[in-house]
């Protein structure tokens, strides 16, 4: 409470800036004009209390007894025509007055009302928005711990509000029992305004009961008595409906009143509530968006974080997979290299093998179309050739040596010669130049 | 167990480096030339395949080649259902067997020859004209293959003239000088004597014989036409009258004559009888062969022993062209080529030299082979060998690798003389 108040200084200041503007009305709305005397006023007072009533009226029957005579009834009727005019203008006056005290009255407690309302909207606005500003800072501040905060806020708030509605209860409470104050002294002013009139009436009647009884005869002053009675009953009554129907209406203006201020407390408090409630709204709107900002935030730093831990598994299954493919594809490298070298050392085996078996085929060919003269042997020549694909000798028939004749050497010259065209090297291996060319040791 | 220690990239790198250094290793040496080596001690001709010809044709040019020792002859069996002469021939398909295939047919007479090469299919075809003497219609078709395949001109369609001696121990022996086909075929007498008939020699145009006879019971040298049998004596002085031998241009003739008292060398001029006088040695000088048109070449021996001696045809020094051994005589010149006999130890083979060169090839294994002759080509040498007691003709290849025995009428066949070239 202590707290709150301390929280809500403004508050405080406000509340006792009320009751005295509350307590100042209470002060103006009394009447303090001079209490008028008994002899003035001419009408005796006195204070009518139930004990009272009967002795009132043994006296009414003196009064009866001592009726004026039907002159001085006039006279009296006249006099008090006179009084009852200027009594009326009196009350008409204090009650002009009286209604305009009331409405002052009203109009300031009005407008007390209106400005403590406003006041108090600003305050609960204020609230609000400190609450509001609270939560944003708060909000912004600890999103992560919103929830824990708003439920402490929440409940602040609650507190707050139970502090509010305490307080505005007690306002209320104190308004109603200014009100209520106002009324009943209102009620006991107007009683005593009642009581003084009925006083004064009593007074008069005695007066005009003493007059009749002195100027008329018993019966004329009981006649103008039950008539004054009647007229006095009459106006009794009339006043008193009047002051029912003043009632009523103030009751009802009260009502109204009351009912606008319940209606407004009630506007307030809906606005109130509604704003608490949009504020509510707006705070869980504001957690729940930034709930959902958190949960996208930390959905999308979920999905970011899935995606790079996807991407890196990707990226490493990769990695693995191009890992094992080069493995593999130097494996296979290596294996094909293997392959591709023994397919080689198997392939130049073969073509060692064709280049000699085409070789031994030139050499045969070669020897059989050489008929070296008569009585060379021992003789012997190296001749170096060069075949072409097409079985013929490319670059001329180089001798390189020769120990024989000249018939000899040229023997040699004319194998060759008649040797054309030679066995054609074996297509398939493609044979170079050096594969392509022989040297003969002829002997 | 390796790869436990060494790292694998490491292990890839020394891979590869190996396969890198095999590959090397392994291809260098194709990167090496061939070397070869060819022997004239080969046996081997060259391989040719012969269809067969209608008329036999076939068999006549085989042996014809087979005798000429550059050709092996391949079996027929070797080659089945080889098309027919005419139809489309794959010859490529056979190189494996032989470096030729011959297909061939009779056509008007004479011959049409096939000769493709396996090793470029080139197809050469050769029309042979009829002739008398079918045979020699297959001889000319041999030429021509043998021309073809060895570039040397053949001389198989040549003849052979050579004596032969029946009853050569009683008084009835007779004395034949025949004519024959170079395969021996075909022999025809043109020279019946009881009396000794020798050293027929071939004039140059191959229509004339020149020949000792001793049908005038001394010896005499005469010339005869082998076709129409007129003879003309052309010498027949006092002594010897023997070994005649045609110049090659046909107008002399060179012989050994012993007018003054030991056999020299003279030529005579067929035309007008003139005689020159070649050798003039004390030592007997005979079997003259012509080396050119201006040398001759003869077995004298003048150095103790018979050796073959080259002098000038005008006359002149000798200059001794055998060494080897202590017999060596009847030379005959052909294609620069000097075939003759050696002797040593008592036997008597066929020796073949170039006419420039001092080196010599034996032909023969005979124990008493003589009278070498030269086919023109050179290619040939036909002989007499002793066989089962009687001599016979046989021929040699100039390298060696064929021998052949000629069929040969009955007797003793001696002194054989090949002829040059028919022109006819």
């Amino acid at each position: 409470m202590f707290k709150l108040i301390a929280k809500h200084p403004g508050a405080v200041i406000g509340a006792v800036i009320f009751h005295l503007l509350i307590v100042g009305l209470f002060f103006l709305s009394f009447d303090w004009t001079k209490k008028p005397e008994v002899a003035d006023a001419g009408i005796p007072i006195s204070l009518v209390s139930s004990d009272s009533l009967e002795p009132q009226a043994n006296n009414v029957a003196e009064e009866e007894s001592a009726k004026p005579s039907e002159k001085d009834l006039l006279k009296e009727q006249e006099i008090k025509e006179t009084l009852k005019q200027e009594k009326l203008s009196q009350e008409k006056r204090a009650e002009e007055k009286k209604v305009e005290t009331e409405k002052l009255a009203q109009e300031t407690l009005e407008e007390e009302n209106k400005q403590a309302e406003k006041t108090r909207k600003l305050e609960v606005l204020k609230l609000a928005a400190l609450k509001a500003q609270n939560l944003k800072k708060e909000n912004d501040a600890k999103v992560l711990e919103q929830q824990k905060l708003v439920k402490a806020q929440e409940q602040k708030q609650l507190e707050e509000k139970a502090a509010l509605a305490e307080e505005q209860e007690l306002a209320e409470k104190k308004a109603q029992e200014e009100v209520n104050e106002e009324r009943k002294i209102a009620e006991t002013k107007k009683l005593a305004e009642q009581k003084r009139t009925a006083e004064v009436e009593a007074k008069k009647r005695r007066a005009d009961a003493a007059a009749l009884a002195k100027k008329q005869s018993e019966e004329k002053k009981k006649i103008a008595d039950e008539k004054a009675n009647k007229e006095k009953a009459a106006e009794k009554e009339r006043l008193a409906e009047k002051v029912a129907q003043e009632k009523a209406e103030k009751e009802a203006k009260r009502k109204a009143e009351e009912e606008k201020l319940a209606q407004e407390k009630r506007e307030n408090e809906q606005a109130e509530r509604l704003v608490k409630k949009k504020a509510k709204e707006k705070a869980a709107a504001k957690i729940a968006k930034a709930k959902a900002a958190k949960e996208k935030a930390e959905k999308d730093t979920a999905e970011k974080l899935a995606a790079k831990k996807a991407e890196y598994q990707r990226k490493w299954q990769e990695a693995q997979i191009k890992k094992k493919a080069d493995a593999a594809a130097a494996d296979a490298k290596q294996k094909s290299d293997a392959v591709a070298a023994a397919r080689q050392i198997s392939l130049e085996k073969e073509r060692k093998g064709a280049q000699i078996s085409w070789g031994s085929r030139v050499q045969k060919h070669v020897d059989r179309r050489w008929h070296p003269p008569p009585g060379t042997k021992g003789k012997q020549a190296k001749v170096k050739i060069t075949i072409s694909n097409s079985g013929f000798i490319a670059n001329g028939i180089n001798i390189q040596s020769c120990t024989g004749s000249v018939e000899f050497c040229s023997s040699v010259e004319e194998a060759f010669e008649r040797s054309e065209p030679l066995p054609r090297p074996p297509g398939k291996y493609n044979f170079s130049k050096s594969d392509r060319t022989i040297t003969f040791k002829m002997d | 167990m390796i790869n436990k220690f060494i790292p694998k990239t490491i292990h890839r790198v020394i891979v590869k480096a190996l396969s890198i250094f095999l590959l090397f290793a392994v291809s260098l040496p194709s990167m090496a030339e061939l070397e070869l080596r060819i022997s004239k001690t080969s046996d081997d001709g060259i391989p040719i395949y012969l269809a067969n010809i209608a008329g036999g044709a076939n068999g006549i040019i085989e042996a014809d080649l087979k005798r000429s020792g550059r050709f092996t002859v391949i079996d027929r069996s070797k080659i089945n259902n080889l098309p027919a002469y005419g139809a489309p021939l794959n010859a490529g398909a056979y190189s494996n067997i032989a470096d030729y295939i011959v297909r061939g047919k009779t056509l008007n007479g004479g011959l049409e020859v096939e000769l493709t090469s396996t090793s470029d299919n080139a197809k050469t075809i050769y029309n042979i004209s009829s002739n008398s003497n079918n045979r020699r219609v297959a001889h000319q078709a041999a030429d021509k293959i043998y021309e073809k395949v060895t570039r040397e001109r053949g001389a198989f369609d040549t003849r052979l003239a050579y004596v032969t001696v029946t009853n050569k121990t009683s008084n009835n022996r007779m004395f034949r000088l025949y004519v024959s086909d170079s395969d021996g075929h075909r022999p025809k007498a043109i020279l019946s004597s009881r009396l000794p008939v020798m050293s027929p020699a071939w004039s140059p145009d191959a229509q004339k014989l020149a020949y000792v006879s001793f049908e005038e019971n001394t010896s005499a040298i005469y010339v005869q036409n082998i076709f129409t049998g007129k003879k003309r004596k052309i010498s027949a002085r006092d002594g010897i009258n023997g070994a005649p031998a045609w110049s090659p241009d046909g107008n002399r003739l060179a012989m050994s004559l012993s007018i003054s008292g030991s056999p020299d060398i003279y030529v005579a001029n067929v035309n007008n009888g003139e005689l020159t006088r070649v050798t003039t040695s004390s030592a007997i000088d005979t079997e003259p062969s012509w080396s050119g048109t201006n040398s001759i070449v003869f077995t004298s021996n003048r150095g103790g022993s018979p050796q073959l001696y080259r002098t000038s045809a005008s006359g002149g020094s000798a200059q001794r062209l055998t060494f080897d051994g202590k017999y060596n005589s009847a030379a005959d010149i052909a294609n620069n080529k000097l075939a003759y006999v050696t002797g040593n130890r008592g036997a008597f083979h066929i020796a073949l030299r170039s006419v420039n060169n001092s080196g010599s090839d034996r032909l023969s294994n005979g124990q008493l082979d003589e009278s070498p002759t030269l086919s023109p080509n050179g290619a040939m040498v036909a002989y007499t060998t002793l066989k089962n007691g009687d001599n016979t003709l046989a021929v040699v290849s100039d390298n060696a690798k064929a021998r052949q025995f000629l069929t040969s009428p009955v007797g003793d066949v001696r002194e054989p003389a090949w002829s040059p070239y028919l022109n006819q």
